[in-house]
C-alpha cells in the first residue's frame, strides 16, 4: 500500500505542469506541452503544441516565431474558424473541410 | 536513466498497483461472530439475564461483514479481468487495473496524466533571462541554463523514482516520457511580418 501511495504521488507530481520563470529562448525548436511558462520570451523560435496541456503567462512571442499545431489543437482551431470565410480562403490548414453540399467536416486524428 | 538537455531517453516501467484483498478479513469477522451467537444461545438455554447483548454483538459483526462484502464484491468479481491498456499515437502506453476504470473521474485523471507526461519533452538550452518587461538581462545565460538543467533533471529524477518503484504484474508503462516527439504537426502558423527589433 505504501508503495502504491508513493507511486500515485509520483505520477501526480509528474503529471503537473512544470513552472518555467523568466527565460529567454532565441532560435530554439521545442514543445510547450507540459510546462507553464511565466514571463518568458520567445524570439525566432519554433514552438510545437500537441495538446492543450500548457500555459503561457505574461510571455512575449515575436513575429518570427513559428507555432506548429498538432492534430488535436488543430481541430479546435478548425471549429473556431468554421464560420470564418477569410479562414477558408486564406488559412486553409486552419479551416474545416468544406463539402459540396455546404456542410463542413472536422475529422479525427 | 540519465537525461540531460535534449538527449532523448526512453523510460519504461512496470509498476505494481496490486489491490490488497480484504476477503480474509470478512471471513474472519464471520467466524468470530459465531462466538457471540453461541454465547447468546447458551444464555437463552440457561435463561440468564442480558441475553440480548451477545445477539446484538452478533448482528453488528454480521452487518460489518455484509457491508464490507458489498463494497468489495465488484473488485473481487473482476479479479481475473485483463488489465486495460491505453496507447496513444506516439506509442505511450498506460496499462491499468480495470477496476480503477469504474470511476469516470479516474479515467479522466489517467487521460490527463498520459497527456501530461507523454508529450512533455526536455527544454532546450535557454539564451538568457528576461526581466518583467520582457527585456533580456545581460550576462544571464548561465543562470538560465541552471534553471533549465534543474528542471530537466527534476523531471528525470521524478521519472526515475517511478521506475524504481516498478515491479509486479499490473503495469503502468511509461514510455518515451522524456523524448522528442514524432513530427505530427498538421498546421503551421507563420507570422511573416517585418522583423522586429531584438530585445535589449
Amino acid at each position: 500500500m505504501e508503495k502504491n501511495t508513493g507511486l500515485l504521488a509520483g505520477l501526480s507530481t509528474l503529471g503537473q505542469l512544470q513552472d518555467i520563470n523568466g527565460l529567454w529562448f532565441n532560435q530554439k525548436n521545442f514543445s510547450l506541452d507540459g510546462y507553464r511558462f511565466i514571463g518568458c520570451r520567445f524570439d525566432s523560435c519554433t514552438l510545437h503544441i500537441a495538446t492543450t496541456n500548457y500555459e503561457l503567462i505574461n510571455c512575449h512571442i515575436d513575429d518570427r516565431t513559428l507555432i506548429t499545431y498538432g492534430a488535436n489543437p488543430l481541430k479546435v482551431l478548425k471549429l473556431y474558424n468554421s464560420r470564418n470565410e477569410y479562414a477558408f480562403s486564406h488559412l486553409a490548414p486552419f479551416a474545416p473541410d468544406r463539402n459540396p453540399d455546404g456542410t463542413i467536416s472536422i475529422r479525427g486524428v | 536513466m540519465a537525461t540531460q538537455g535534449l538527449t532523448p531517453a526512453n523510460v519504461s516501467a512496470n509498476v505494481s498497483v496490486t489491490p490488497i484483498l480484504s476477503q480474509s478479513v470478512l471471513t474472519t469477522i464471520l467466524l468470530i461472530s459465531i462466538i457471540p451467537l453461541s454465547v447468546g444461545f447458551y444464555f437463552l438455554w440457561h435463561e440468564k439475564d442480558g441475553t440480548w447483548i451477545p445477539f446484538i454483538i452478533f448482528f453488528v459483526l454480521i452487518a460489518i461483514a455484509c457491508i464490507g462484502w458489498w463494497r468489495s464484491q465488484k473488485s473481487i468479481d473482476m479479479g481475473n479481468a485483463s488489465p486495460t491498456q491505453i496507447t496513444d499515437k506516439h506509442g505511450n502506453k498506460l496499462v491499468t487495473d480495470t477496476r480503477v476504470l469504474e470511476s469516470s473521474n479516474a479515467i479522466a485523471q489517467l487521460g490527463d496524466l498520459l497527456q501530461s507526461i507523454g508529450f512533455r519533452n526536455p527544454l532546450p538550452e535557454p539564451d538568457g533571462m528576461v526581466d518583467s518587461n520582457g527585456l533580456v538581462i545581460p550576462d544571464s545565460q548561465d543562470q538560465a541554463r541552471n534553471i533549465v538543467d534543474k528542471t530537466n533533471n527534476t523531471l528525470s529524477v521524478q521519472t526515475q523514482e517511478i521506475v524504481d518503484l516498478a515491479n509486479g504484474d499490473r503495469n503502468v508503462v511509461i514510455q518515451d516520457v522524456i523524448s522528442l516527439p514524432e513530427e505530427s504537426n498538421r498546421g503551421i502558423l507563420d507570422h511573416n511580418r517585418p522583423e522586429s527589433d531584438e530585445p535589449a
